[in-house]
């Protein structure tokens, strides 16, 4: 289990369990969190810091201490973000056929434009098959008031569309993850890559491991069915998959593998499949 | 993880006025280590992206530039600068 399953699973997993969807659930604001009329506490909130200032606090310090050499303050930093965010829930990877069951219970959606895409690379995405993100749950109804979080407007889709749209990006290379907003709510579904998705990158490159928790599952290959064709390679963001030229198969590392499955639902031979991480008892707390 | 000094790129925010609307050094480099961020994000608003100052450029992961100086070359108003910092060896 999970910490999040731990502290919201109800006893099963956490993303499966209704609850966290529910409107009651987003109204549960974060301690000391209202309405305003300006996001101040948003990512984007460095962005008003005087031009030329060394930043002070948060994973910017780290990363101008690391840029400077300076490994020691950016090790205290990380580990001070990472014993704050352990607290509170995280991003979670999951794998194609978990996003179809959240889809049957998680109304209503709504596909968006992607945050970390417009920051990262300004990607202005504005119809159906440019979106990347999806707003989950009550939410979304009330996109509207906020204009430039949600530029280029947002698409309400049924279950089916909402379907066909992951399927479309499952397809293209895009893994998928859960993101809870506000406190515990489960608010979005990303369709995310290496390295434009900030939790990806904050936690592969820079160590923020409580940020975003691997899936319930691990991809094993099986050797007697894969021949090698090559087909999964490049689909994997976490560096965890590669032909091993030994034995001229497909090669998955258990401890970089985050089981989103975009190998295995590349794989043309049914040759790739996902194990329950928790039954590994070596992985089993390897989140 | 090893100790590395990471080239100096700096932006001249006169120059770079409109980078949500330009966008060519956030698309051209190879490793990402730019971001884009609204200045402002006001309710029932959204921002003109080619008024001067309603985006900001940074440096986000300064640690990721190996001073290929592609962004330099296709900056239209020559707003970014790279150099090594002296020491940078270590």
């Amino acid at each position: 289990m999970c910490r999040m399953c731990d502290s919201m699973g109800g006893g099963g997993t956490w993303y499966l369990n209704p609850k966290n969807y529910s409107n009651r659930m987003y109204k549960l604001r974060e301690p000391g969190k209202g309405p305003t009329t300006q996001l101040g506490n948003s990512p984007n909130a460095g962005a008003a810091q005087e031009p030329g200032a060394a930043p002070r606090m948060g994973l910017p310090h780290a990363l101008e201490a690391k840029a400077n050499g300076d490994l020691e303050t950016f090790n205290k930093v990380i580990s001070d973000l990472n014993r704050r965010s352990v607290m509170r829930a995280g991003a979670q990877v999951v794998p194609l056929h978990e996003v179809m069951e959240i889809l049957d219970f998680g109304m209503p959606v709504a596909a968006m434009m992607c945050i970390c895409r417009k920051n990262s690379r300004a990607c202005e995405e504005c119809n159906l098959s440019e979106y990347t993100c999806m707003g989950l749950g009550t939410g979304m109804l009330k996109w509207e008031r906020w204009p430039e979080r949600y530029r280029g407007g947002v698409e309400f889709l049924s279950t089916k569309q909402a379907k066909e749209w992951v399927e479309y990006w499952d397809k293209k290379g895009m893994m998928h993850m859960l993101m809870q907003e506000g406190g515990d709510f489960i608010g979005g579904l990303c369709n995310c890559d290496y390295p434009d998705c900030g939790p990806i990158r904050n936690r592969i490159d820079y160590g923020l491991w409580a940020q975003l928790v691997k899936s319930e599952y691990v991809c094993f290959v099986d050797w007697e069915k894969c021949n090698g064709c090559g087909d999964c390679l490049g689909r994997c963001h976490y560096n965890a998959l590669k032909f091993e030229a030994t034995m001229e198969k497909a090669h998955i590392d258990q401890f970089n593998c985050f089981g989103c499955g975009l190998c295995e639902t590349a794989c043309p031979r049914d040759a790739i499949s996902y194990r329950d991480r928790k039954k590994i008892p070596g992985l089993a707390k390897v989140w | 993880m090893y100790p590395i000094v990471a080239p100096l790129i700096k932006i001249n925010q006169q120059a770079c006025t409109t980078p949500f609307a330009c966008k060519r050094c956030l698309q051209v480099c190879p490793t990402a280590v730019f971001m884009v961020h609204e200045t402002k994000m006001l309710r029932l608003e959204e921002t003109d992206k080619h008024e001067p100052g309603n985006y900001r450029l940074r440096v986000a992961f300064r640690d990721k530039c190996s001073a290929c100086n592609r962004c330099v070359d296709v900056c239209p108003n020559n707003a970014l600068t790279i150099e090594m910092p002296e020491g940078a060896a270590i």
